[in-house]
């Protein structure tokens, strides 16, 4: 092997480890949709509890699912008929979004088992649930994709230990925690799957084991 | 009589097709199909190239069915890394880096 030759091959494992390291297209959509949601949701709850209107918490939170599950499921569906990059770790997102799942239905459960199983009262803890599980959740999507996740996450973590103590404004507490957390999350991964679509095709497209150094 | 390669590159790498399966694989694992895209080779070439690194413990393949379609996922092994890093050292060494 000669010296242009090793150059070369330095560039093709640089410009390859680049272009795999950046190329996943998680579709953080999903977290704008429940962030938005729970932002307003979890605050018009507690509202709607200190108002003495708890029957309408059962209308709001149907609401609040249905309207989420609606829209979640039409942008998965959209963008799973048309990718928006090419080329990418198709492998790392699906493992991002069976990570989420499981977190969700873990909540899932844990929403109908909480209140079934605990003492009087258990079910003012639901929400706390959540929060953990969005921390949770948030923190190892940190690690294992991108480390703004992990921060994102944090806050829902100190948010749920507060409402452990303020067991009645569990919601004005949680909902910005959590919601905004997923927004945060959410938008900064979306801007990045923008940037890679408004790259230059021979960016993404290059070959990169025939492109010019 | 040939010259010996004094820096002793790993024959398994250096065929740039190989380097960037194992390059490609250096963050995640990936897919077949998105190997096959981003490396622009055709199946047969990316078949028998990664046939290679697998009989040489660098990547190991899983074929599974997902939603009744066959997938087949190739990841980085320690062997694999280690022979990268190791080549890595040795062409910066050829440039004097």
């Amino acid at each position: 092997m000669d010296r242009e030759q090793a150059a070369r091959d330095l560039e093709l494992i640089g410009r390859v480890l680049e272009q795999t390291r950046r190329r996943v297209d998680p579709q953080m959509f999903h977290m704008i949709v429940w962030g938005t949601i729970v932002l307003v949701w979890y605050p018009l709850m507690s509202w709607l509890q200190a108002a003495g209107r708890g029957r309408a918490c059962l209308t709001v939170s149907l609401v609040a699912i249905g309207g989420g599950v609606l829209i979640s499921g039409f942008l998965g569906w959209r963008h799973g008929r048309h990718p928006r990059l090419a080329a990418t770790n198709t492998l790392l997102a699906r493992r991002l979004g069976q990570l989420t799942a499981i977190f969700i239905v873990t909540g899932v459960v844990l929403s109908f088992a909480v209140p079934m199983l605990s003492p009087s009262g258990g079910g003012r803890y639901v929400p706390h649930v959540w929060g953990l599980l969005y921390a949770l959740m948030l923190m190892t999507l940190g690690v294992i994709y991108s480390r703004e996740f992990f921060f994102c996450g944090l806050p829902s973590l100190l948010a749920t230990l507060a409402a452990l103590h303020w067991v009645d404004q569990s919601g004005y507490l949680l909902g910005p925690a959590m919601g905004l957390g997923c927004i945060v999350a959410g938008t900064i991964a979306e801007r990045r799957v923008a940037r890679l679509r408004r790259e230059p095709a021979d960016a993404a497209d290059v070959d990169p084991l025939h492109a010019e150094g | 009589m040939p010259k010996a390669d004094p820096f002793d590159f790993d024959p398994v790498l250096t065929s740039r097709v190989r380097l960037a399966i194992v390059s490609a694989l250096v963050h995640h694992d990936a897919e077949f199909t998105q190997l096959k895209e981003l490396l622009r080779l055709t199946q047969g070439n990316l078949g028998v190239h990664a046939r290679k690194l697998e009989e040489a413990g660098y990547v190991a393949v899983d074929k599974r069915f997902v939603d009744k379609k066959p997938v087949t996922t190739f990841s980085l092994t320690k062997e694999g890394r280690a022979a990268l890093v190791a080549h890595v050292r040795r062409l910066k060494q050829l440039l004097g880096e």
